[in-house]
């Protein structure tokens, strides 16, 4: 979906990679399980990083055990048997890639909404099976949707407002892997800071393309940007720069006060390295989406 | 249930003196009542101060045979005198909505640097924090000599120049910059009488 919450391959171990790669791939079996091969194409770092977040703070072990890819049996990849974490997460991202392709259909030009069109019913139905296994968040999804569809229906100029429903939506999200309650009030906030930082650097992300084609556009809106190649728009990514600094200061101050059971490198990791470096290329404007 | 002074520190029993020290001061600097000003989990990170400190306590009592200081206080959260007491009080117990209620009930040409202040931090606790920042801003414009607000709009700033994070190519901000905040924010502490860096 967004994929800017990624590893930082540079400094990351060779056992936390493999542990990351792990849950990734654990991911992706269960996603292919629960909801077929069309819902594999789903994966994302996202909810990977959900996953991780959530076995972090599970009590019960991961319990590693080698595998092989199923879409590359040559390689060799580590599973986890325990999939509570990676259900949820397959589960959650089935459902907000059935909402990010019903907005695709909504507003992209005509090919992306071709290829959207041939992959509705498809995950129409894997998104009627999420929903009743997770009702909730189903809801919650819907009514993050709604109030997006709301706040670019008004062109609000306020970056807070705009960031506001898919934070309160992550912040949800984040809430669902606590293990009690102190747990919980960090993840809300977490979450909040989080999903304020994944809308706002996709935004940055997409500032060029946004203003060529007269799309909303949060930052665009509220530094009144007209055209693309001025200044103004310089000025503006490095304005956006510290905004995401902003978020991401608060999500490491959240995170510092959860005792995490395991993974506590990898996390750091993408907090404070991944994501950063996201941010330094989005921001730079160097190369528009992302190379793998 | 107390945990092993050691195991709070992330340390082990034979550590030496210094490293205790230095383990002792990057959890400090983590858990610092400045890097948590204004957020709504500022309690949690009181508590994890105040075991840290404790923690570093003990060992340094254990280590000495001696006696070492009691306890301190971590940060004071609002107080003072104000017009809007009753508001502070809310935003101290994270009653949000119900502060902002009040505050946007005051009419616009009563609203003066306190009341900036307020809104500013009921908006941070929102996570709004583009309009938190602009709001602090005004506050201190209005009255640049308050510490309070100064000190809320320097958090932030610090926050929007380095990201919190400590980048791994050195971009971000340098070890030493943070010490030396550090001490001169932990001196202010200790003339207003806290102290919240035990060794410094």
């Amino acid at each position: 979906m967004f994929g800017y919450v990624r590893l930082h391959k540079p400094t990351i171990t060779m056992g936390e990679y493999e542990q990351y790669r792990g849950v990734y791939c654990t991911l992706c079996k269960r996603l292919g399980k629960r909801y077929g091969l069309t819902a594999r194409m789903t994966l994302s770092y996202d909810m990977t990083f959900l996953a991780l977040l959530h076995m972090a703070l599970e009590q019960a072990d991961p319990r590693f055990c080698p595998g092989r890819c199923s879409f590359n049996p040559t390689k060799k990849c580590l599973k986890c048997q325990n999939t509570v974490a990676t259900d949820l997460a397959a589960d959650l991202g089935t459902l907000l890639a059935y909402y990010k392709l019903k907005d695709t259909l909504a507003d992209e030009g005509f090919f992306k909404k071709l290829g959207a069109a041939m992959l509705y019913p498809l995950m129409a139905l894997s998104r009627r099976r999420a929903a009743k296994r997770r009702p909730e968040a189903d809801a919650a999804i819907a009514a993050m949707a709604s109030a997006q569809a709301q706040v670019e229906a008004a062109r609000t100029d306020s970056i807070d407002r705009a960031a506001e429903p898919f934070a309160k939506l992550l912040a949800y999200m984040a809430t669902l892997v606590a293990q009690d309650d102190k747990q919980r009030v960090i993840l809300e906030r977490f979450g909040y800071c989080l999903g304020r930082w994944v809308y706002l650097i996709d935004a940055v992300d997409d500032l060029a393309d946004d203003i060529k084609r007269r799309r909303y556009n949060p930052y665009a809106l509220s530094k009144n940007l007209i055209d693309t190649d001025t200044d103004a728009v310089r000025d503006c990514r490095a304005y956006a720069s510290m905004t995401l600094n902003a978020c991401l200061a608060e999500c490491v101050a959240a995170y510092n006060l959860l005792d995490v059971r395991r993974f506590d490198g990898i996390i750091r990791n993408i907090l404070e390295q991944g994501m950063p470096a996201s941010q330094r290329r989005v921001v730079s404007g160097e190369d528009k989406k992302h190379e793998t | 249930m107390k945990r092993d002074p050691y195991e709070v520190l992330g340390v082990s029993p034979n550590a030496t003196d210094d490293e205790v020290k230095t383990a002792y001061r990057n959890l400090a600097r983590k858990y610092h009542p400045d890097n948590y000003a204004n957020n709504p989990l500022s309690d949690l990170a009181e508590e994890k101060m105040q075991e840290i400190n404790d923690a570093y306590d003990a060992i340094v009592r254990m280590r000495k045979g001696g006696a070492r200081g009691g306890a301190t206080g971590g940060s004071a959260g609002y107080g003072g005198h104000s017009a809007h007491n009753d508001i502070r009080q809310m935003i101290n117990q994270n009653r949000i909505s119900d502060a902002e209620m009040l505050l946007d009930g005051i009419p616009s040409h009563a609203r003066d640097a306190e009341w900036f202040f307020l809104k500013g931090s009921v908006l941070y606790k929102k996570g709004w924090l583009e309009e938190a920042y602009t709001h602090f801003q005004t506050a201190c414009r209005m009255d640049p000599s308050n510490m309070e607000y100064r000190q809320a709009l320097g958090q932030m700033n610090h926050f929007r120049q380095t990201g919190g994070y400590r980048s791994a190519d050195g971009r971000g901000v340098d070890a030493c910059d943070v010490c030396t905040t550090l001490y001169c924010a932990d001196c202010c502490c200790e003339c207003m009488g806290g102290d919240c860096i035990r060794c410094c």
